[in-house]
């Protein structure tokens, strides 16, 4: 979604327009009105005497409602307009539309106003795949209303278009014929409803008369903001980066229809409102310290989707923990296997890290013991479908070879997991984070089933089993001699898959690595072929499949780099994690607080700017939480039994940085340090 | 295999205790065109079923040969409703969890075996 877009959105419905509020969707823009995976409204353009109306502002602080003002193009860079245009929409079950007419003139006008319609009912899948619909579109006027609609066998989306007064309806748009005094003021309402969308019907839209009465799903974002900790800090571009990744998170929480309350982190706007296990969990975590209903329900959510069956179509297997729902056209006719699919092989050892991490944060423990049942079936999936081949190491291999993940790590696209020399690593691949997240929660469960649970035998088993898997994986994953790091997974014939990665910090982040090997894993990540200055790549620059564009085999992801210096706080590099964090919230000051899902991987030096990357979603979640970690990082936020553990490890550059009322087990705490750690010198070092 | 609707609502009246939905309490009704309609309660792991019309906290419409092919585990729950095979009044989170502890799917819980 390109820059200049506009998103407003409420539970599974939203909109995005252009800054005008147009929709004009294109194989290129992302645009329309989206509920459920189905895009209900790819036309909405509006005219005024057959011309389109240019922007003064647009105003969308609030992200379920936006204003646009706006005036007749004049054909000049000078605005001397006799007439405003406001339209004020607010979204829920479709949205709702005000239009606003303003004669500043003396003199009296007629106009001609109209809205162009239309509707692709476009799924996610068919957009992405250049794929052709199979159904009938049809489109009609009835009973005071425009039916926009889209059929196949009994699969049926309809949207409808109802405008008030005296509008003339056709089967593309709405016309008014407006006749103003001189300053007089014309309205006019226009609902856009998402009427049929397979499990519920609706004639109106949410909200009656526009944004300034509308109140979206859940806690508003004033709520949200006033509930979060405040910053206080000297460096005053961090408060627009701090603020931005709050409203973008609240505007991404996602109230799915399986809980009957409570929301969770969608991936990302546009085409990513959705559940997906791997991102929900990671957003989750990195937001601990500052909201803990996100995880809460993830959770829930996640813990009563659980998989139960073996469905190779799904790739789910019993304790599985999903991937990602969706509800489009091609999920729908099974032509696609996300309802849900499963083919995320981290999932479920990263859930049961934030079962754990969010009893450390909030001490619910009544949510631990709710959920025993799920984790111990998530920790005997680990054991019995994880480890495909019983060599003790998780693998993974999709069953479904036509339409299933031949990557089901984070680092998802085809080509990611590569060979020194570019070549492709065979299948099953085990890639060496999710052995890390897989030690990870097994400690972690460990001391759930020990202090909660009560079965002293399960932690003393989980435990062996943890301690067994990091002996063997230091010596297994190691890439010896002068090289010195960890391989990105072993292939389908047990050969070390030699890349040097960004996966490596999240060793650091599960505790896996060997004490004797962190200088040197540390020393690569901060090091000129990993680290740019801005960042840490996701493939170091000279190996084989290395692009600085390239999706996962270069370019630098924000989350990736939250959870490596976390990863680097663990193991008390607190000089490499500081750099890492300010370089990152740099990095957003260059984006407008927003930090995007990946940028490109040009050394600092060259371009003395982050080059951003063309990517699907913005706002995305895992970035948006990205200055959230980065924050805990700087300020060393532990829980330690009811208290909260400050430990900071803050640049110079940042003078002063404190949170007030950080949320946690503890009531409200407060944090604040000075910046004291120099960043000059390059080797990597304990303090 | 398949079975009939018959013996799937009477293997479902037996009134049985199942460990997997202690957490959980809701009802699902099950109308199914020319046949009739029989409800399910879920109450912290006591599973019972009885034909009846009753109120429910969901209400799954559909034809009998898709019933049978939902609870066969032959047809996905979530599909059918997207396709709009099935109708769906009412709470889909009760739904997708009554559906899973019907007795023909309990009987297929030998496909959890290692593929």
């Amino acid at each position: 979604m390109s820059a200049g877009m506009v998103s407003v959105l409420d539970g599974e419905t939203f909109a995005v327009s252009d800054r005008r509020g147009d929709m004009d969707a294109s194989p290129t823009e992302t645009a329309g009105l989206f509920h459920m995976d189905t895009r209900y409204l790819s036309r909405w353009i509006l005219t005024v005497d057959g011309k389109r109306p240019g922007l003064l502002s647009t105003d969308d602080l609030a992200y379920h409602a936006a204003q646009f003002f706006l005036v007749p193009t004049t054909g000049t860079i000078y605005v001397d307009a006799p007439l405003s245009i406001i339209r004020r929409r607010a979204v829920g079950h479709g949205f709702h539309e005000d239009l606003e007419l303003l004669n500043h003139a003396r003199e009296p006008r007629d106009l001609e106003v109209r809205v162009e319609v239309g509707s692709d009912f476009a799924d996610l899948f068919e957009v992405k795949d250049a794929l052709a619909k199979k159904g009938e579109l049809y489109r009609r006027v009835e009973d005071g209303h425009i039916v926009l609609g889209y059929r196949r066998d009994r699969f049926v989306r309809e949207t409808w278009i109802v405008a008030s007064g005296d509008a003339e309806l056709d089967e593309s748009g709405v016309r008014y014929r407006v006749h103003l005094e001189p300053h007089g003021e014309w309205s006019a309402r226009l609902e856009v409803v998402t009427a049929f969308d397979g499990f519920e019907r609706h004639d109106r839209a949410k909200y009656e008369s526009g944004s300034s009465k509308a109140r979206p799903e859940g806690t508003s974002l004033q709520e949200w903001v006033d509930n979060a900790p405040r910053l206080v800090s000297s460096w005053t571009q961090l408060h627009r980066t701090y603020e931005r990744s709050l409203a973008d998170l609240a505007g991404l929480r996602f109230y799915p229809r399986f809980l009957k309350e409570g929301a969770l982190p969608a991936a990302g706007l546009p085409w990513f409102m959705a559940v997906f296990g791997r991102d929900s969990i990671i957003t989750s975590l990195q937001a601990l310290p500052f909201e803990s209903e996100m995880a809460r329900t993830a959770l829930l959510l996640l813990g009563a989707m659980q998989g139960t069956r073996v469905d190779g179509f799904r790739d789910e297997e019993p304790g599985k923990i999903l991937h990602e729902l969706r509800f489009g056209e091609l999920t729908a006719f099974e032509e696609r296997p996300q309802s849900p699919y499963f083919g995320g092989a981290d999932t479920t050892a990263l859930y049961l890290v934030l079962l754990d991490e969010y009893e450390r944060w909030t001490g619910d423990v009544d949510l631990v013991r709710r959920l025993e049942r799920t984790a111990r079936k998530a920790l005997a999936w680990i054991d019995e479908y994880g480890d495909r081949d019983g060599d003790g190491y998780q693998e993974y291999q999709t069953q479904n070879p036509e339409t299933g993940l031949p990557n089901q790590c984070w680092k998802d696209s085809p080509g990611a997991i590569v060979f020194s020399d570019g070549t492709l690593a065979k299948l099953p691949r085990a890639c060496c984070e999710i052995q890390g997240y897989v030690y990870d929660a097994r400690r972690r469960c460990a001391r759930l089933a020990r202090e909660i649970w009560n079965d002293a035998a399960l932690a003393g088993k989980l435990e062996e089993q943890a301690d067994a898997l990091k002996r063997r994986f230091n010596e297994d994953f190691w890439v010896g001699g002068d090289r010195g790091y960890f391989a990105l997974a072993l292939d389908g014939d047990k050969r070390k898959v030699d890349s040097l990665t960004s996966n490596i910090g999240h060793l650091l982040w599960s505790g896996i690595v060997d004490d004797s090997k962190a200088d040197a894993v540390v020393a690569h990540l901060m090091g000129p072929r990993l680290f740019t200055g801005w960042g840490v790549r996701t493939m170091a620059e000279g190996e084989g499949a290395y692009s600085p564009i390239g999706y996962h085999v270069g370019t630098v992801w924000p989350h990736d780099n939250s959870i490596i210096a976390m990863g680097l706080r663990r193991y008390r590099y607190d000089r490499e994690a500081a750099r890492l964090a300010y370089a990152m919230l740099e990095v957003a000051t260059f984006f407008d607080g927003r930090l995007p899902e990946a940028f490109a991987a040009h050394p600092r030096a060259y371009t003395e700017f982050p080059v951003e990357y063309p990517t699907a979603c913005s706002p995305q979640a895992w970035a948006a939480g990205t200055p959230l970690a980065m924050l805990r990082v700087l300020l060393g936020l532990e829980p330690v039994g009811d208290h909260l553990l400050v430990a900071p490890a803050v640049p110079v550059e940042i003078e002063q940085l404190g949170l007030t009322n950080i949320p946690g087990r503890w009531g409200r705490a407060d944090a604040f340090a000075r910046g004291r750690i120099a960043l000059e010198g390059d080797l990597p070092r304990r303090h | 295999m398949a079975h009939s609707i018959q013996q799937i609502i009477d293997e479902t009246k037996t009134e049985r205790f199942d460990e997997r939905l202690v957490d959980f309490q809701g009802t699902c009704r099950f109308d199914i065109e020319g046949v009739g309609s029989y409800l399910v309660e879920v109450d912290h792991g006591r599973v019972a079923a009885r034909v009846s019309h009753g109120p429910a906290d969901c209400v799954i419409t559909s034809s009998p040969d898709d019933f049978v092919r939902i609870l066969d585990g032959e047809q996905n729950l979530l599909t059918a409703f997207m396709q709009g095979r099935v109708g769906l009044q009412g709470d889909l989170a009760v739904a997708m969890v009554v559906h899973e502890f019907v007795p023909a799917h309990r009987r297929e819980e030998g496909r959890e075996a290692r593929p």
